[in-house]
């Protein structure tokens, strides 16, 4: 039977902080035999795709005193070699789908079956990558405004994730948008306005036959009072220190409080193109807040 | 030269400093040399991963422009490096995967752990890269007790440990935090901000495992945030075959019902728990500290040795 299943991993590509986990407690009740909500703490969906322990095991030798440059090289391999071997289909991924100085993509065509792409207004990622990170607002602005941002990029230190290159928002989700591989594009915002009618097109995508009822059931479990609530009862391991809550509010718009008009500009100014390209009317976010809701877009 | 590492003479064609030297040439147990290694991998293979192949009694592996690693029966190691390979990178991966390839190919248990000399048995601190292992290790040098083994330790079949390496490879942060200049100290590789901390050497101490401590930490934990989860029977057992190293050599080599018979003898007569500490800031003296305890709670003396 393994042998008839096409080859290929299904990325769950996203800035941080834009839906991916709540995408992943979706798929993970959508798949789950069980008549319960599936525990937050136990998602079953794969490794993150910059996961240390994951990428080493599939490249067979230590990679813990290669630089990140050096380990970078050897990403698409490892891809390859996962997209045949590995256990599980869906894997996050916070990188930017970018290209090794040689040329190949560090996510490599021929290892993808294809990536959701879940995108949300970098408006609201701002204050909810402060909260994640527990830094301020400008912080987190700069963040997001900066090509030069990347995740786990110490080279004073080791962590059990590897470097994540995200660039700006902008670049970020351009870099995935023009990607060449199969992909589906889903905005956080389209995802609350009408989250039945979006997973529905994210299973059918993903290739998953679950009926109506049952993507129901998954969306109601993996609404995000539920998993507010699984977090206030039993915590969540993905939360970091000094932050109350990890599932904090999950609004849309939250920045029209959170942000200073200059900081709007500042952002809609360096996330011009991507913004544009989503849908975010930016001038009226910049000029007129209120206006957020623009047409969806399509699978 | 010839050099000790592991109870084993180790005759190499490559420096390996850090290591001691060893008088005569003769009898080596291990020969290291210089020659030419296959591109394709071993045709015969069990277990493949993209870089690394192993069948009965051998490893390949191919690190991509450092060299090509062949490590036979447990006592041959050859080495093609790649054109412009620095020789710290090479002998990072001999003293890496391929003394840990050879050192399961002659049986022993190979945990991915520290070992350090408590009373007159050795504790281990077993974790992924990056889980704080060396750091631990060297808070308990700072403090009087010897570390036997760093990164790559071997359990023989009697249930002990073997001394490996006079060093502690550190991250420029935990010299930091440990207030260790480093200054004076030679790089692994110039391509890492990662030290080479010498230590004096136990090559030839064979210490009764105690104790084994696996380090994970969660994201969530505060700074002074640290559980100890005691681990027994099943767990216990899961967690050390979680812990070997490079589980994909035990896999190919054929020795996993022997890795079972040795970590199931081992874990007869072990203390052993799970450790979960904060995943940002890391009080490695507060650990050490509460490892003390944990240990003379359960009956092990902590007495450091003169």
């Amino acid at each position: 039977m393994s042998e008839e299943r096409p080859k290929g991993i299904w990325w769950l590509a996203s800035y941080p902080k834009s839906g991916n986990t709540w995408t992943r407690a979706f798929l993970s009740n959508l798949l789950s035999e069980q008549d319960e909500a599936v525990d937050i703490n136990a998602l079953q969906t794969g490794a993150i795709a910059s996961s240390r322990e994951w990428v080493e095991d599939a490249i067979g030798h230590d990679i813990s005193e290669l630089s990140h440059d050096e380990v970078d090289a050897l990403r698409p391999a490892a891809y390859r070699w996962l997209a045949a071997n590995a256990d599980t289909d869906y894997h996050k991924i916070h990188d930017a789908y970018s290209y090794l100085p040689d040329g190949q993509a560090l996510i490599p065509k021929d290892a993808t079956r294809g990536a959701v792409i879940i995108i949300r207004n970098p408006l609201d990622v701002i204050s909810s990558y402060a909260n994640h990170c527990a830094i301020g607002i400008e912080k987190s602005l700069e963040c997001i405004c900066s090509p030069q941002h990347a995740l786990g990029r110490s080279d004073r230190r080791q962590s059990n994730q590897l470097r994540q290159r995200l660039s700006t928002w902008s670049d970020h989700v351009e870099s995935w948008l023009d990607a060449d591989i199969p992909k589906c594009v889903v905005r956080y915002e389209d995802l609350k306005a009408d989250p039945l009618r979006r997973f529905a097109e994210i299973t059918r995508f993903l290739e998953i036959e679950k009926s109506d009822d049952e993507i129901a059931a998954a969306v109601e479990r993996s609404r995000f009072e539920n998993l507010r609530r699984q977090e206030d009862e039993g915590g969540f391991v993905e939360k970091t220190p000094k932050v109350k809550n990890f599932f904090r509010r999950g609004r849309v718009g939250g920045w029209r409080e959170d942000l200073t008009p200059e900081q709007v500009a500042r952002v809609v100014q360096v996330n011009h193109s991507g913004m544009k390209r989503l849908g975010y009317p930016i001038e009226e976010c910049a000029q007129k807040p209120g206006s957020i809701d623009s047409q969806p877009v399509q699978c | 030269m010839n050099y000790r590492a592991y109870n084993l003479t180790l005759a190499s064609d490559f420096s390996l400093t850090p290591l001691h030297g060893a008088r005569g040439e003769n009898g080596a147990d291990v020969s290291i040399r210089r020659g030419t290694v296959f591109s394709g991998g071993l045709p015969e293979a069990r277990v493949s991963r993209a870089f690394a192949q192993v069948a009965d009694n051998r490893v390949w592996l191919d690190v991509s422009n450092i060299a090509r690693f062949l490590i036979e029966d447990g006592q041959r190691i050859t080495v093609e490096p790649y054109p412009g390979a620095d020789e710290d990178s090479i002998r990072l991966y001999l003293l890496g995967s391929g003394l840990g390839a050879i050192l399961h190919q002659r049986g022993n248990l190979v945990l991915h752990a520290n070992a350090v000399r408590v009373g007159d048995a050795a504790v281990l601190f077993a974790g992924t890269s990056g889980a704080g292992k060396s750091t631990t290790a060297a808070v308990f040098h700072q403090k009087g007790f010897p570390v036997i083994a760093d990164d790559v330790v071997a359990v023989n079949h009697e249930g002990c440990v073997i001394g490996g390496f006079p060093q502690i490879k550190l991250w420029e942060d935990a010299l930091h935090h440990l207030k260790i200049d480093k200054d004076g100290l030679d790089l692994i590789r110039h391509q890492m901000k990662k030290y080479s901390y010498p230590i004096d050497p136990h090559t030839d101490d064979h210490l009764p495992v105690k104790a084994v401590y696996f380090l994970a930490s969660r994201n969530e934990h505060e700074e002074h945030q640290f559980e100890f989860h005691p681990l027994e029977g099943i767990a216990q057992f899961n967690h050390l075959k979680r812990h070997t190293y490079r589980p994909n050599f035990m896999e190919g080599l054929g020795l996993k019902p022997h890795h079972l018979k040795v970590a199931g003898r081992m874990a007869e007569d072990i203390v052993s728990a799970r450790i979960v500490r904060p995943s940002r800031k890391f009080n490695a003296e507060e650990l050490v500290d509460r490892v003390l305890k944990h240990l003379q709670e359960n009956g092990i003396s902590t007495e450091p040795r003169p």
